[in-house]
């Protein structure tokens, strides 16, 4: 092994590898493969944090972790994992959230890189801020299904993670799933899921019921831990029952309706340390729905299946619809040869009935507004599971790039993506040019500044706080004064001194239109320039709108104003109906060639071709295909930049600023850090 | 210690392959790790012998065999001269056949996957007509999750022999020779070093560096080429188990027929190199 070190590398570099002191955040499936990489290539000063505990779902993608491990903590197990194999390298595992405050500015300084192995966006943007205000490279990855990404971040050299809008997140830990959910599309996994667990092939991957062992239901990691691995106990028979306990039942719709909306949901409310800053999910009682009239089909539209498709019904008629199809699919299966199990398939009708009526009901449990069958059906086809292959592949990409980094040669880094396959250049990884930082960057610019549209009768001061601030600004702890000459202090991040504001509004403070608040966020180091517009007409649902103003975005029809907004509230990217939010397709800028730094003239022009993609994220057969047809107007005009552009999910060519209409895939990544 | 070979027996049992024969130059290791639960160690040394791996596979299972016991051979850091052989006796058998090597930055892999039979998820076509194109109908009927079938393909593959044949002289070669990888003439250099010299080539050894001046771009490759670096082999090992997997479970279209990393560069390319396909 010691030879295999120090073979590849040259001298210095080997040198600089052996002193580098690199934090891995995320032990999950890139940060397993990287953590093996990093002492396979000579790292020997390797801190690594994960606040997750191992779960059986794990085992499949995440070498490090065996079945003797379940319950454990990731960071930990994959620590001593890799000691077995490399025991010279000095590892520090904590078992904890990187956001935790803790992990200070002074922290980060310590690194010479930080590598991010996340698989959700509030760590990644936090992550992002403190690598900034610390000035340490950080190098961002992400995967789904078949595609990853790996780009590198240095403070006044590259974008940073931020500098582009991202579309709302695409992958979900698992106890969003089954605790937690905040958006449909997170109802709608939950179903599919909960299809599989009644009627398909069981997967340890696509737990429905309640997570005991969610980090966030207990202040001390050690107290979900400890949950976890007792969860883990039962957790094992649980599983094997849930189908069975329903045979048991006989499919009894009833039975299944009362254990699914209205006992688990009672175990929820019991993990109370969850419904401090969220709205609390409602148990459904179905004596009380069967009081509910039923909807009546709307007789104008009953000819057209497609408009049908589209109404949303009311919860009657819902749990109607569950407990149809939950006996139609039961008989499905008894249909079968025993042991065989049922395929979810969008176009079967009796499994999309139930994973409507399912996701609904879920939504309706947990507060949130229903959707149609039509748009669940579009969500539900476009879930991508996560692929181990991908994640060894970005991980090794991620060291390679770290290698450049420490060569003092970041001018050579790239943004790399992997495609599922080749593009018409012939490439299955592409490397990219690293693009400048955007000076309107509401994060890396020198006095980060934003503009929000919203309500001042309508939104309160928890409203800002928790789903402007901390949500779409991601602050961890704000503090926020209003610039009216006074410093009247609106929020504080001072436990008790500004809750007394909390649910009034914020015209109750004299904001209105035009007023300027001043966020500031003590650990990410961060300030933040916040002026208010006073709209009475957002769309429903919309509580407010930011309002971008990079003119050198890539993206809008000329037909459209420089000015793009990013709405926010019940979009969930994948419903085709919000016409006015179509922005939130894409996020990264993807140069078609990477010889940026050559100067060659054909690399120059190839340079100018820029194009972009989703985040770490793609999409599934049916979008990309689509995306495919669409492509092909774009490569009569610019016949010799097909590049990408048919392997690419969602991308658009600078020149062309032509807007493909398919967007928000949803992905559903390996379960970490939450 | 060969860790491109580590990496793709972990990858495929990462996927669940059930039967996984590991092969050393003298000792076996491994055996049927089944089921999807990963409970492989730290990387292995694994070079799959040719001599014992192909006599395993000639009296090869029936077709009704839902996990043919060996359908499938895939090498690591081999000769020219054994991987050839070894290929022309899986295409003769019907045998799906995989190698690969990484030489410091760069890797490659190569499949020769005979007459390969596969679906593929296309969308049923349904293009919504011009013009009406800003309506709201429009809109819908375009988002409408499409409807997509499964539809079966084939393709060819040539042997590994013949993909290192491929003439480049000539005034018809130029244009190719122009857009092919340069790492498919590096592989040419290395194997033949590997040939000659019996080994790959190292940084140090005083000796070599009269074989190296001769033999290899000094400018593409100084130390760029020297033993397998651990990420190289994730991202190629990545690759392959993939294409090994694809190849298994006959999805998708598979990388016909040579994959190349740069590792420099960050770059990966999918070359068919090969006599043009009948
Ligand atoms: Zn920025």
């Amino acid at each position: 092994m010691a030879a295999a070190l120090s073979g590849p590398l040259r001298p210095e570099l080997a040198q600089a590898v052996s002193q580098a002191r690199v934090l891995v955040v995320g032990a999950g499936g890139i940060g397993c493969e990287l953590l093996k990489n990093l002492v396979l290539t000579g790292f020997s000063n390797i801190y690594v944090i994960d606040l997750d505990t191992i779960d059986v779902s794990n085992l499949n993608r995440q070498f490090l972790f065996q079945k003797k491990h379940v319950g454990r903590s990731k960071s930990q197990v994959a620590k001593e994992s890799v000691l077995q194999f490399c025991p010279e390298a000095n590892i520090i595992a904590y078992h904890d959230s990187i956001m935790n405050p803790d992990y200070n500015v002074e922290f980060f300084r310590q690194f010479t890189l930080v590598m991010n192995a996340l698989d959700n966006r509030a760590a990644r943007n936090h992550v992002n801020r403190m690598c900034l205000a610390a000035d340490i490279p950080l190098i961002e990855s992400g995967t789904a299904g078949y595609l990853g990404q790996v780009t590198v971040i240095k403070k006044g050299v590259t974008e940073c993670y931020e500098c582009q809008p991202k579309p709302t997140q695409k992958t979900f830990p698992g106890c969003t799933i089954r605790n937690t959910p905040s958006e449909p599309i997170h109802c709608i996994v939950w179903a599919k899921y909960l299809f599989n667990q009644l009627f398909g092939e069981e997967d340890a991957d696509q737990e429905v019921s309640p997570d005991r062992a969610d980090p966030e239901a207990a202040w001390e990691p050690a107290e979900a831990e400890a949950r976890a691995l007792a969860s883990n106990e039962d957790g094992e028979i649980k599983r094997v029952s849930t189908k069975e306990w329903a045979k048991s039942t006989g499919y009894d719709p009833v039975k299944l309706f009362t254990k699914l909306f209205k006992d688990d949901i009672r175990y929820l409310l019991t993990m109370d340390k969850l419904w401090r800053k969220r709205k609390p999910p409602v148990p459904l009682d179905w004596a009380e729905v069967q009081k509910q009239e039923q909807n009546i089909p709307d007789q104008q539209n009953e000819s057209s299946a497609v408009l049908k498709d589209q109404q949303v019904l009311n919860v009657r008629s819902y749990a109607d619809l569950f407990s149809k199809s939950v006996k139609t699919l039961s008989l499905h299966l008894a249909e079968k040869a025993d042991g065989e199990a049922l395929i979810w398939d969008k176009d079967d009708p009796s499994a999309m009935d139930f994973v409507t009526a399912a996701a609904n009901l879920r939504m309706h449990v947990f507060g949130m507004n229903m959707k149609s069958r039509f748009d669940i059906k579009s969500m539900a086809g476009n879930i991508i599971p996560a692929i181990a292959t991908t994640n060894a592949v970005i991980a090794g990409l991620i060291v390679l790039e770290g290698l450049k980094i420490l060569s003092g040669k970041i001018d050579q880094c790239r943004t790399i993506f992997l495609n599922k396959q080749p593009n018409p250049r012939k490439k299955l990884l592409v490397p990219c040019a690293l693009d400048p930082p955007n000076p309107n960057c509401y994060v890396c610019a020198s006095k980060p500044e934003v503009t929000v549209k919203l309500n001042t009768h309508k939104v309160t001061v928890l409203t800002l706080q928790d789903k402007i601030l901390k949500e779409k600004f991601a602050m961890v702890a704000p503090d926020v004064q209003i610039e009216d000459g006074k410093g009247t202090i609106l929020i504080s991040s001072e436990e008790g001194e500004t809750e007394a504001n909390n649910h009034r509004k914020l015209s109750d403070f004299g904001i209105r239109n035009g007023s300027r608040l001043q966020a500031d966020d003590f650990l990410q180091d961060y300030t933040l320039l916040i002026n208010l517009l006073h709209s009475e007409d957002l769309e429903k649902d919309v509580e407010f709108e930011v309002v971008g103003d990079t003119p050198e975005r890539i993206g809008p029809k000329p037909s459209e104003p420089a000015s793009r907004n990013i709405s926010n509230g019940s979009d969930d990217g994948a419903q085709p109906s919000t016409s006015t939010a179509p922005e939130q397709e894409d996020v990264v800028i993807v140069d078609s060639e990477d010889e940026g730094t050559s100067s060659n003239a054909a690399d120059a022009e190839s340079r100018s071709r820029k194009r972009k993609l989703e985040k770490g994220c793609g999409c599934g057969g049916a979008k990309r295909s689509r995306a495919e047809q669409e492509q092909d107007d774009l490569m009569i005009v610019e016949s010799e930049d097909e590049g990408a552009a048919s392997s690419l999910g969602e991308e658009e060519s600078r020149s062309h600023k032509r807007k493909l209409e398919e967007k928000g895939c949803e992905c559903v990544g390996a379960k970490s850090v939450c | 210690m060969r860790g491109l070979g580590a990496e793709v027996a972990k990858n495929l049992i990462l996927a669940g392959v059930r039967g996984l024969t590991l092969l050393d130059h003298q000792q076996v290791r491994g055996g049927t790790p089944g089921g999807t639960v990963g409970t492989q160690g730290p990387p292995e040394p694994v070079c799959l012998n040719p001599m014992v791996e192909v006599k395993a596979r000639r009296g090869r299972g029936g077709q009704t065999d839902p996990v043919p016991q060996c359908p499938q051979v895939c090498l690591t850091c081999c000769s020219k001269e054994s991987m050839v052989r070894i290929n022309q006796i899986c295409h003769k058998n019907g045998i799906k056949f995989f190698t690969g090597d990484v030489f410091g930055y760069h890797g490659y892999m190569f499949a020769d996957l005979g007459q390969h039979e596969f679906v593929e998820e296309k969308p049923k076509v349904a293009k919504v007509s011009a013009g009406v194109e800003d309506g709201p109908e429009a809109k819908r009927a375009r988002l409408e999750p499409a409807e997509t079938t499964m539809v079966k393909k084939q393709l060819q593959f040539c042997p590994l022999r013949e993909a290192l044949a491929v003439r480049w002289r000539g005034e018809e070669a130029a244009p190719a020779l122009r857009r092919t990888a340069p790492d498919y003439f590096l592989l040419h250099v290395l194997l033949q070093f590997r040939t000659e010299a019996g080994r790959d080539p190292c940084p140090r050894g005083d000796s070599d560096s009269d074989n190296d001046s001769d033999n290899v771009p000094v400018s593409v490759l100084l130390h760029s080429c020297f033993s397998e670096m651990a990420p190289v082999c994730a991202v190629v090992g990545g690759v392959l188990g993939q294409e090994v997997v694809k190849a298994l479970s006959q999805r998708d279209p598979p990388h016909n027929n040579f994959f190349f990393f740069d590792g420099v560069r960050g770059q990966g390319m999918v070359e068919r190199l090969g006599p043009p396909p009948k």
